[in-house]
């Protein structure tokens, strides 16, 4: 289904909620980077009304390792977070565009940004950056 | 020259995704968008993330890029118009 002009494509199939998936982010290094982003995802989707991150679920280490690997390759590092801590947190998390991406939605730029920043979370080396 | 040090041709987050499956960016975010031109290899990322892209698209302002694989310097042939490093 086409999505409706603003707003981004949402899937109709919800990603898995249990308590092994995670969330998967290439690291950027620089907290404006995210503010950008966030700040252009509103921008692009206005009629939804949410600033966005994008992440990539996952839902074991298998899963991870492939993003590693394919999607997330151009980035050093990689941080994970526990699905169910960003929605403690009060983050929104839909599936959008295309498997596995998701986007995590808040509706208050400064405390969205503060809030991940703060959210429990792995930060581990991508063992694939850098291959050729 | 590490990549991290790249001057970038384009700010792209590249966690993003679209519809279209590519990561974009507006094209406001182009340092000289008269680059940004479909079929061009530029340099995208983001902080301290540097690739090689093939811009594949710009339509009403947003940017599509494809990024390659493995570090800049294994792509610099294909950036036009830039000193090699």
């Amino acid at each position: 289904m086409a999505p409706e002009q603003g707003f981004p494509r949402i899937r109709q199939r919800d990603i898995p909620r249990h308590a092994a998936v995670v969330l998967v982010r290439g690291g950027v290094e620089h907290p404006e980077i995210d503010r950008i982003q966030a700040q252009d995802f509103f921008d692009r989707y206005p009629a939804w009304g949410r600033f966005g991150l994008s992440a990539y679920y996952a839902e074991d280490d298998a899963a991870v390792d492939d993003l590693a690997s394919d999607l997330l390759e151009r980035f050093e590092e990689l941080h994970v977070y526990p699905l169910g801590i960003l929605l403690a947190a009060g983050f929104e998390v839909v599936a959008t565009f295309r498997t596995p991406h998701v986007t995590i939605a808040f509706t208050d730029l400064d405390r969205g940004l503060q809030l991940l920043d703060e959210a429990g979370h792995q930060v581990v080396p991508n063992p694939y950056h850098g291959e050729r | 020259m590490s990549d991290q040090l790249e001057p970038l041709d384009l700010l792209v987050d590249l966690n993003t995704m679209d519809e279209t499956g590519l990561p974009w960016a507006f094209l406001k975010r182009a340092i000289d968008p008269a680059r940004i031109i479909p079929g061009s290899h530029i340099i995208v990322g983001a902080g301290k993330v540097r690739a090689v892209a093939t811009v594949v698209d710009v339509v009403d302002g947003i940017v599509h890029v494809r990024p390659l694989r493995g570090p800049v310097a294994q792509h610099r042939h294909l950036l036009r118009g830039r000193q090699a490093s």
